[in-house]
């Protein structure tokens, strides 16, 4: 749990806090006394597998979910507060919400589905058309307001959604998995075209989902979540390079996991020896650790370097077979075993080591992680 | 914009509110009638507490035969069900069965009939030597004139069982159009041939939903009066509904009485529809996915002419003779079991709808109670589900398991119940009370027809009103009603024609000038002409039908235009 600010968003004011919520269905708690910040302006996005309590975040900050315990303050008035009873009906909130399922009304055309929130806030009928040609333009459905929602594609739709959670300027937008129905191709343009509006609108955004490509192309920050708690907040960078613990060294990109024990620590480095194996590893440690202690120790396949002969610093180079070469294309991936485990190495084509061979893999000391569990 | 605190909202007092009252009038009749059937002692006089009424009724003759009908009648009437509906269901969903999108339309058409009506009719078609089929089969092959006889145990379970296929026909063909072709198949590959594969796997896999048809046909069998009151009391045979009616009937009405024989129904029939609230909620089988497939199609051969007669046969002793011969009764003066031309007339029909006050107000009576009621019982549906699925309301489970009750509950019992409970109110007697009594007692037809096209709704639809800032009954008049309406107007339907020809409350709960038609029948049966009884019957029938057919009509229209 470091880095409660990241230099991205240093000097914005907080515009949303949520304070030690709690919410349990039964005797399960999904969200397990929470508390976070959201600037003004930013895009923060919730990461974490299903069920670890992002979607019930977001529907407690909607209305839709009343926690158990906590409090929610939007733009500096409460939303909701356990300990008080007060809990503001969603209308109320002024957001906007975009949803995994579109969530398009079938009986309305696009230019009504995207009225509807203008309707109820007292605006002229020029006005509003007015308005919802504006959106519809940004959002590039300009050329089709009257046409029933229900014959446009998936991407469409979405577009309609969007449109319509923008048109009424909400303090706040969510976006509960937007993506996660729209094919491959369009879910990549989709996050790009997205994150343009959102940064020329400049709306507060809370964005949940469970994959974390979206979440490091679209983020200012990111919130990974698991178990209802968090894990670790930081700008998406410094989550991938510094996982804070096992958990998101795991759930973020590939890692290679081993486990091993601390021979000798001091400050944010440590030597640390590998399960099964007579290797000893320099490591950074980004939480203090004490001899004696089992850790895990983790590092990113690009991080390795694989050579034929040993280098001459002799640091971290550790002797291997190659076990399996992977011709990925644009890239190798040497596949070896450390005592029992199997760990991965992506390497340019022209390292050249056929299977079965020796070899040495040199782990940057600075990109291997010392982790506690 | 001010923000107040609203811990707990409007729609949330009004949900509360509604599903709190209909789970009292679930729970009051039936609570009153197990006070009722320990007590002792004259209606207006002191009570004692007692087991003495279950033990007049266990040793009385009369009684013990009457359970042992409703028990015979019942497994009869299920067995014929069972057997009709899945064959059906199987021939229209799954086989190349010539006319089977005809029959798709036709074959449940028996449940909007009502089965008393379909009693007379088969009276009038198979009655020993009056009957027409006994006197056409007679004149035709010298057959014996009382070879057919429908009083009695045998046409009890005919006429239910045909009446009641619907139920089992429609639970199954749903789950048969939404199987998995891939699972057939599989079998198939397996090397297991079509019979094979048809017995082991596609019938095995509907099993949930046959039982579930069986369930709903046994417990609506058990608590049927239409039927033995036309069929089994005037020759005798009483079932355990009958027998209440009869007790309550007399000169000093036996309450006590009648409350033990309804208990004892009452246990059996909520016993049963607990238990497959049960079985349903274990959810073993998980084939039907809610996704549109395309049903493998069964090549019958030269047997497609064997099922194309069967189902035939089906709509001929279902719809077609019962409508056909109360249609002929009602236009003949005098009707002996054989057309005659002469006797043509439609004094009859102008005899029912200007000349009798009682008649006609039965009709108006049926009308308004089957507008008014359904219109009721569909919004308290809609608040019901939305209690039950959307809503945060602690005990929604046991709110679900209470308004299901009422499928237990047969129509005399709940009606005795709300005697006892309302006789000394100004309640009693109106047709409000009668109002009462019919959406409390269909409660859970409404109920599942309007849930099931609820869960079909993604909640985000209504979601993302309320974030556009839409409170709840805006997005409730905008949203949620205009996208369940198809939903909402089967519901209506299909309770507006359960209404229009509800029996067994009416009969004990009316009042002069409160009669509803199918009491006024019923004296028409008893009292009246052949002529007369058809003619009001054929009345009854058309005005279920034309709101079936105009239903049907508007829904189509409005597909093509989407």
């Amino acid at each position: 749990m470091n880095g409660e600010k990241s230099d991205s968003v240093a000097g914005k004011p907080v515009f949303l806090t949520i304070t030690n919520l709690t919410k349990r269905y039964g005797s399960a708690r999904v969200i397990d006394d929470l508390s976070l910040v959201v600037y003004r302006g930013e895009f923060l996005t919730l990461l974490g597998p299903s069920g670890c309590g992002k979607t019930t975040t977001l529907r407690c900050v909607a209305g839709f979910e009343s926690p158990d315990e906590g409090r929610i303050t939007l733009d500096g008035v409460d939303v909701c507060n356990a300990a008080t009873g007060l809990d503001v009906p969603p209308e109320r909130r002024q957001f906007g919400m975009v949803f995994q399922s579109y969530a398009v009304w079938p009986h309305m055309t696009v230019a009504e589905n995207v009225a509807y929130g203008l309707r109820n806030r007292g605006f002229s009928k020029a006005e509003i058309a007015d308005r919802v040609a504006k959106v519809l333009h940004q959002v590039g459905l300009a050329e089709m307001p009257g046409k029933g929602v229900t014959q446009l594609s998936g991407g469409q739709q979405q577009r309609v959604a969007l449109a319509r959670a923008i048109v009424y300027q909400p303090k706040i937008l969510l976006f509960d998995e937007p993506l996660s129905n729209l094919d491959a191709k369009l879910r990549e343009r989709m996050r790009l075209e997205l994150r343009r509006l959102q940064t020329e609108l400049g709306i507060t955004s809370i964005y949940v989902t469970h994959d974390q490509e979206e979440a490091m192309v679209m983020s200012d920050r990111v919130i990974v979540l698991n178990h209802g708690r968090i894990q670790q907040i930081g700008a998406p960078i410094e989550i991938y390079d510094r996982p804070a613990n096992r958990f998101v060294a795991d759930f973020i990109g590939s890692s290679n996991i081993l486990g091993g024990i601390v021979r000798s620590s001091s400050g944010s480095s440590a030597t640390v020896e590998l399960d099964d194996t007579p290797f000893q590893l320099a490591c950074s440690a980004p939480r203090p650790v004490r001899a004696g202690d089992k850790i895990s120790v983790c590092f990113r396949p690009e991080n390795g370097t694989l050579t034929k002969e040993p280098r001459p610093d002799g640091q971290n180079n550790l002797a291997v077979k190659v076990a399996r070469r992977i011709n990925m294309g644009s890239y190798l991936d040497y596949r070896m075993l450390i005592g029992a485990r199997e760990v991965c190495v992506i390497a340019d084509r022209d390292v050249d080591i056929p299977e079965q061979s020796s070899a040495y893999l040199r782990i940057d000391p600075a990109r291997c992680l010392c982790l506690v569990d | 914009m001010t923000l107040r605190p609203a811990s707990i909202r409007i729609e949330e007092w009004i949900i509360i509110v509604v599903t709190a009252v209909v789970c009292l009038l679930v729970l009051a009749p039936i609570a009153v009638v197990f006070w009722q059937s320990v007590q002792t002692g004259s209606w207006n006089g002191p009570l004692t507490l007692s087991l003495a009424n279950y033990v007049t009724a266990a040793t009385a003759p009369r009684l013990y035969h009457a359970i042992e009908n409703t028990i015979i009648a019942s497994v009869g009437c299920t067995a014929i069900a069972t057997v009709g509906g899945v064959t059906l269901a199987w021939l229209v969903a799954r086989t190349n069965m010539p006319f089977r999108r005809f029959f798709a339309v036709t074959n449940p058409i028996p449940m909007f009939l009502s089965p008393f009506v379909g009693a007379i009719a088969w009276m009038a078609l198979a009655a020993p030597r009056a009957g027409y089929l006994n006197r056409q089969l007679a004149d035709l092959f010298g057959l014996p004139a009382d070879l057919l006889n429908i009083y009695g145990l045998g046409g009890i379970i005919w006429v239910q069982g045909i009446f009641f296929t619907p139920l089992v026909y429609l639970m199954t063909v749903g789950s048969l159009r939404q199987m998995d072709p891939a699972l057939e198949e599989s079998s198939r590959s397996c090397g297991a041939g079509m019979w094979r594969t048809t017995f082991r796997i596609t019938l095995m896999l509907s099993t949930p939903s046959i039982l579930s048809g069986m369930i709903l046909t046994f417990v609506s069998s058990a608590g049927e009066f239409g039927v033995p009151l036309a069929l089994g009391s005037p020759h005798g045979v009483e079932t355990l509904s009958t027998q209440i009616f009869e007790v309550l009937q007399r000169e000093n009405p036996a309450y006590s009485l009648a409350a033990a024989i309804g208990s004892v129904l009452l246990v059996s029939t909520v016993a049963l529809v607990v238990i497959h609230r049960m079985l349903v909620s274990s959810k073993q089988f998980v084939t039907i996915t809610g996704k549109g497939f395309r049903p493998r199609v069964v090549d019958l051969r030269q047997w497609r002419y064997a099922a194309l007669f069967l189902n035939i046969a089906y709509i001929l002793v279902s719809v077609v003779l019962p409508i056909g011969i109360l249609a002929i009764m009602s236009i003949h003066k005098v009707w002996l079991g054989s057309i005659d031309v002469s006797q043509f007339t439609v004094d009859n029909y102008i005899e029912v709808l200007v000349n009798q006050d009682a008649t006609q107000r039965g009709i108006l009576n049926s009308l308004f109670l089957a507008i008014v009621g359904a219109t009721v019982a569909v919004a308290i549906s809609l608040i019901l589900s939305q209690a039950i699925y959307r809503s945060r309301l602690p005990g929604r489970r046991l709110i679900d398991m209470v308004s299901s009750l009422p499928v237990g509950i047969p129509g005399i019992v709940l009606a005795m119940g709300m005697l006892v409970l309302f006789i000394r109110t100004p309640l009693y007697g109106t047709l409000t009370l009668l109002m009462i009594a019919y959406i409390i007692r269909f409660t859970p037809v409404g109920q599942r027809s309007v849930a099931g096209s609820l869960l079909a709704m993604s909640p985000e639809l209504e979601e993302s009103s309320r974030a556009c800032g839409h409170g709840w009954f805006d997005t409730m008049r905008r949203i949620t009603l205009p996208l369940l309406k198809p939903g909402l107007a089967a519901a209506w339907v299909l309770l507006f024609t359960i209404y229009v020809r509800e029996l067994p409350i009416s009969i004990l709960l009316w009042s002069s000038g409160n009669e509803v038609m199918s009491v006024v029948l019923y004296q028409l049966l008893e009292h009246a002409t052949a002529g007369q009884t058809g003619a009001y019957a054929i009345i009854q029938v058309a005005i279920a039908l034309a709101v079936v057919v105009v239903f049907d009509r508007t829904v189509a229209g409005e597909r093509v235009q989407r």
